[in-house]
C-alpha cells in the first residue's frame, strides 16, 4: 500500500525530524487516522497534529528513519519512506510499529482528558529569555502571576523570569518543574497555552499542535533561596598553629580577616600622625 | 653544580604567587538535584529517578590500566574504594576524580564511606582468571587473561589506599593477598600506610608470599609531611614499618611520587640516610603528573600555605625541567648507593633496572609487558646506537614476550614510538631520531648526543 503525505504533514514531519537533526528531540512518530503523534524517546514529551483531511493506515517510526513524503507499506510489514531529488530517488526501510503507535495514541487520549487545576499561557520571548544552559524549568503560579525560576547547583544561583505588567494570562496556584530542552520543545510551534494537571501539563502550542509534557520535582524547587554553601568534600583539618583563644568564637576565616584590617587601620592612623 | 644549585637558579624564572587571603571556601563543582522525581506516562503515576551508589561492597578492579602503553607492569587490583580518601594527601587529584564521579552520577554519594570489594567475589572472579590463563600458552590469549598468563604482579593501591584502618577490621586485602600466596602470583602494594610492617600477620603473609611493597615516602621532614599528606602516618611510623618489612624479607621500595622540586641536598642527604637506616636499597620516582594548575589541588596548597607554583608547576606532567632535575636528584641517589628507576620518560634511559617499579629482579617468574613504551626505550638503549626500526622492536616484543597484550596497545605503542603523544620516546634522554621508514621514525640510542633537557635548563639559568 502506498500513500503519500500532503504538505502540511510533511512540514510537521520534517520539522520534527529537523529538531532532532539538531538534537532537541531525539523520538519516534507515529501515524494513525487523522492524527501524528510524536513522542520523544524518554517518553515524557508528546506532541500530536490532527487535520481533518488525513487518513493514515497505523504505523510508527524513529524520527530518524524519516526521508520524505513518499510511504509504502509492504507485505511483510515494514515500511519504505522516500523521496525523489533530482534523477535520484532516496527511500528507507524500516518496521511498521503498529502496536506502539495504537498504545500511545490511547495513552494521549486518556491524558488529555483529565482536570486541570491551573493555567498559563507564555510567548516565546518569555521562554527566550531562559538560560539554556541550565536543566530545568521551575514554573510558580500564584494570585494570577507568574515566574519561571531556574537553578544553578554548581554555582548556587537562581535566575528568575517574571512579568513586569499583566500581560501572560495566568491561572491558579501551579508549582511544577520541567526539563528545559523538553519545555523548550513545545514553543518551537508558537505561543504556548498550558494547563497544569496533576503530574504533566497538557499543551497548545501555536494553532494547532497539542502536546503533553510530563512534570518533575526536586527538593528544593520554586524558592528563590540559595543553596547553603558546601564543602569540597574532604574533611578540613585542624589548624593547630592558629588555634582561637578560649571562649572566641571563630567563623573560618572572617575573623582572620577582621583582625588583619584592625591591624591595618592602626597602621595606617600611625603612619598620617 | 650540584642539584640544588641548578633548582635554585631555575626557580627563579616561577614568579611568587601572592594571595590576599587564604582559607575562601569554594562550592563544589558538582552536584545532583537531590529527591529527584518525574511523573511518567506510561506507569500514571510519580516515578523515582535516584541513582545510588552501592554503600557497603563494590565489584573489584581488576583491570588492565589506562596507561598500559606505556607501562610494563599494567595489571591493577583495588579491593577499597570511597569517596574521599582519608589520608588527605593535598596533591592527591585522584580524590577529585573520584568525587567528581560520585557526585555527578549519584544521589547518595553523602553516605558513601569506604566500601571495600566482596572477598568471595574476587576470589572467585580471580580463581577463574588464573584457571584459564595460568600455564596456558600467552600467545593464544589477550587483554587480562594474557597478562595473567605472563605473570604480571598485580598492583593494590592505584585507585585507593588499600591498607586504611578499616582494612585492620575487615581484612580484605590479607584475604586476598592470602588467595594470591595460594595461587603463587606475584603481587605489588603501592602504599603510605604503616599497617603491613606493624601487623605480625600482614608481615607473615607477605614473606611467605611473591611480594615488594611501594612505600610512599615523598619527604623525610615530618612538618612538610604533615602539611602534605596531613592524615597519613607519620614518616617515623613508616620507616619503622619499612624496616620490619625489610628485616621479614620483603622488597621495599621508597617511592618518591610527586617528586618534589624544591628539595634542598641537605634534604636529599637526610632523605637518602633514613632509607638506608632502615634497609630500602630502591628507590622509584616519578614528576606530578597531573596539571598543577588544576584549582582543586592548587586551593588545597595555598590553605596549607604552599605555594604550588613553585613546588610543582614546573614539575607537573614531565615538562622536561622536572625531567632534567629528576634525573639529577637520581645520579645523587645513585652516588649515595641506591638503585632507582623513574618512570618519567627523560630518564627512563637511565634507570638501573628496566622496569621502572624496581622489581625486574624480585619478581623473576614474571614477563613484564614489554610491548610498552618503557620497554621500547629499554630496547633502543640496548641497541647501543644501532638504528631501530618499528619492526624491530615488534620482533623483540614477540621473542620476549610474545607480543602486545592487544592490538589497541600495539597501535597505542606505536603512536608513542612516533612521538605521536605526550609520553613518547621522543622525551628520553639521548634519543636520536636517526630517519624513517614505512612504520615512522627509526630511533638510535646515542650517549654523545646532547641532552635537550640540560640545553634548556642552562639556557635557564642565567645570574639575575
Amino acid at each position: 500500500m502506498k500513500f503519500r503525505l500532503d504538505a502540511e504533514a510533511e512540514r510537521f514531519l520534517a520539522f520534527c525530524s529537523q529538531l532532532e537533526t539538531v538534537g532537541r528531540l531525539k523520538g519516534r512518530a507515529f501515524l494513525k487516522g487523522k492524527r501524528i503523534l510524536v513522542v520523544n524517546s524518554y517518553n515524557n514529551l508528546l506532541l500530536e497534529k490532527s487535520s481533518e483531511k488525513w487518513n493514515f493506515p497505523t504505523l510508527g517510526f524513529g524520527l530518524d528513519m524519516y526521508e520524505g513524503r513518499e510511504f509504502e507499506l509492504t507485505e511483510d510489514g515494514a515500511v519504505k519512506s522516500s523521496r525523489s531529488e533530482g534523477g535520484f530517488r532516496v527511500t528507507k526501510v524500516f518496521p511498521r510499529e503498529q502496536k506502539e503507535a495504537e498504545r500511545w495514541m490511547q495513552l494521549f487520549d486518556s491524558y488529555w482528558q483529565r482536570g486541570r487545576f491551573g493555567s498559563l499561557t507564555l510567548s516565546r520571548d518569555a521562554v527566550s529569555l531562559l538560560d539554556k544552559e541550565l536543566s530545568h524549568v521551575e514554573i510558580v503560579v500564584e494570585g494570577g502571576k507568574w515566574r519561571l525560576l531556574q537553578r544553578d547547583l554548581y554555582g548556587g544561583w537562581v535566575r528568575c523570569v517574571e512579568e513586569r505588567s499583566l500581560l501572560q494570562r495566568a491561572e491558579g496556584s501551579v508549582r511544577t518543574a520541567f526539563v528545559l530542552r523538553d519545555f523548550l520543545v513545545l514553543f518551537e510551534f508558537g505561543e504556548v497555552r498550558m494547563e497544569f494537571c496533576e503530574g504533566f501539563v497538557k499543551a497548545l502550542c501555536g494553532r494547532d499542535v497539542r502536546a503533553l509534557l510530563a512534570s518533575c520535582d526536586y527538593e528544593g524547587a520554586y524558592e528563590i533561596k540559595v543553596l547553603e554553601e558546601e564543602s569540597h568534600g574532604r574533611k578540613e583539618q585542624e589548624d593547630k598553629s592558629r588555634k582561637p583563644e578560649s571562649g572566641k568564637a571563630t567563623d573560618g576565616g572572617a575573623e582572620e580577616v577582621r583582625q588583619r584590617l584592625k591591624r591595618l587601620k592602626r597602621l595606617r592612623r600611625r603612619v598620617s600622625r | 653544580m650540584r642539584y640544588e644549585e641548578k633548582v635554585r637558579k631555575a626557580l627563579r624564572l616561577i614568579p611568587r604567587l601572592g594571595v590576599f587571603m587564604r582559607g575562601w571556601r569554594f562550592r563544589s563543582p558538582h552536584l545532583r538535584k537531590t529527591g529527584y522525581r518525574e511523573f511518567s506516562f506510561e506507569d500514571g503515576c510519580w516515578t523515582d529517578r535516584r541513582r545510588l551508589l552501592k554503600k557497603e561492597e563494590i565489584r573489584s578492579f581488576v583491570e588492565i590500566s589506562l596507561r598500559a602503553a606505556y607501562c610494563p607492569m599494567p595489571i591493577n587490583l583495588d579491593v577499597y574504594d570511597g569517596l574521599v580518601c582519608p589520608y588527605g594527601c593535598i596533591y592527591c587529584f585522584a580524590n577529585y576524580f573520584r568525587y567528581s564521579l560520585y557526585t555527578s552520577f549519584f544521589d547518595n554519594w553523602k553516605e558513601v564511606g569506604i566500601r571495600h570489594c566482596n572477598p568471595e567475589f574476587l576470589k572467585r572472579h580471580l580463581g577463574r582468571l588464573f584457571e584459564r590463563a595460568l600455564g596456558k600458552d600467552p600467545a593464544g590469549l589477550k587483554g587480562l587473561e594474557k597478562a595473567i598468563a605472563w605473570r604480571i604482579p598485580l598492583r593494590f593501591g592505584i585507585r585507593f589506599e588499600d591498607f586504611l584502618g578499616v582494612e585492620k577490621r575487615r581484612r580484605v586485602a590479607l584475604e586476598t593477598m592470602k588467595f594470591l600466596n595460594s595461587w603463587d602470583y606475584p603481587y605489588m602494594i603501592n602504599t603510605k600506610s604503616a599497617l603491613l610492617g606493624e601487623d605480625p600477620e600482614y608481615l607473615r603473609v607477605l614473606s611467605e608470599g611473591k611480594a615488594a611493597v611501594h612505600l610512599t615516602l615523598i619527604t623525610h621532614r615530618e612538618e612538610l609531611r604533615k602539611r602534605l599528606e596531613p592524615n597519613a602516618p607519620s614518616v617515623d611510623r613508616r620507616l619503622r614499618a619499612a624496616r620490619n618489612l625489610v628485616e621479614a624479607g620483603v622488597r621495599v621500595v621508597a617511592r618518591m611520587e610527586p617528586f618534589i622540586v624544591g628539595m634542598t641536598d641537605e634534604d636529599a642527604r637526610g632523605y637518602f640516610s633514613l632509607l638506608r637506616e632502615v634497609g630500602i636499597k630502591n628507590i622509584t620516582l616519578d614528576t606530578y603528573s597531573y596539571s598543577a594548575v588544576g584549582t582543586q589541588v592548587r586551593e588545597l596548597f595555598f590553605r596549607k600555605g604552599l605555594d604550588l607554583d613553585k613546588i610543582q608547576l614546573l614539575n607537573c606532567d614531565s615538562q622536561p625541567l622536572a625531567s632534567y632535575w629528576l634525573g639529577e636528584f637520581m645520579e645523587e641517589a645513585r652516588r649515595e648507593g641506591f638503585s632507582c628507576s623513574t618512570f618519567d620518560m627523560g630518564n627512563v634511559p637511565d634507570n638501573d633496572q628496566n622496569i621502572c617499579c624496581e622489581v625486574e629482579d624480585w619478581f623473576t617468574g614474571s614477563t613484564f609487558n614489554w610491548g610498552s613504551t618503557v620497554g621500547a626505550i629499554r630496547f633502543v638503549k640496548m641497541k647501543r646506537g644501532k638504528p631501530c626500526r618499528w619492526k624491530d622492536f615488534v620482533e623483540w616484543v614477540e621473542e620476549k614476550c610474545g607480543g602486545f597484550l592487544t592490538d589497541k596497545l600495539q597501535e597505542a605503542c606505536k603512536r608513542s614510538w612516533n612521538g605521536e603523544d605526550a609520553y613518547g620516546l621522543v622525551w628520553a634522554k639521548g634519543m636520536e631520531p636517526v630517519g624513517l621508514d614505512e612504520d615512522g621514525i627509526v630511533w638510535r640510542y646515542s650517549e654523545e648526543l646532547s641532552d635537550f633537557r640540560q640545553v634548556l635548563v642552562e639556557g635557564c639559568s642565567y645570574e639575575v
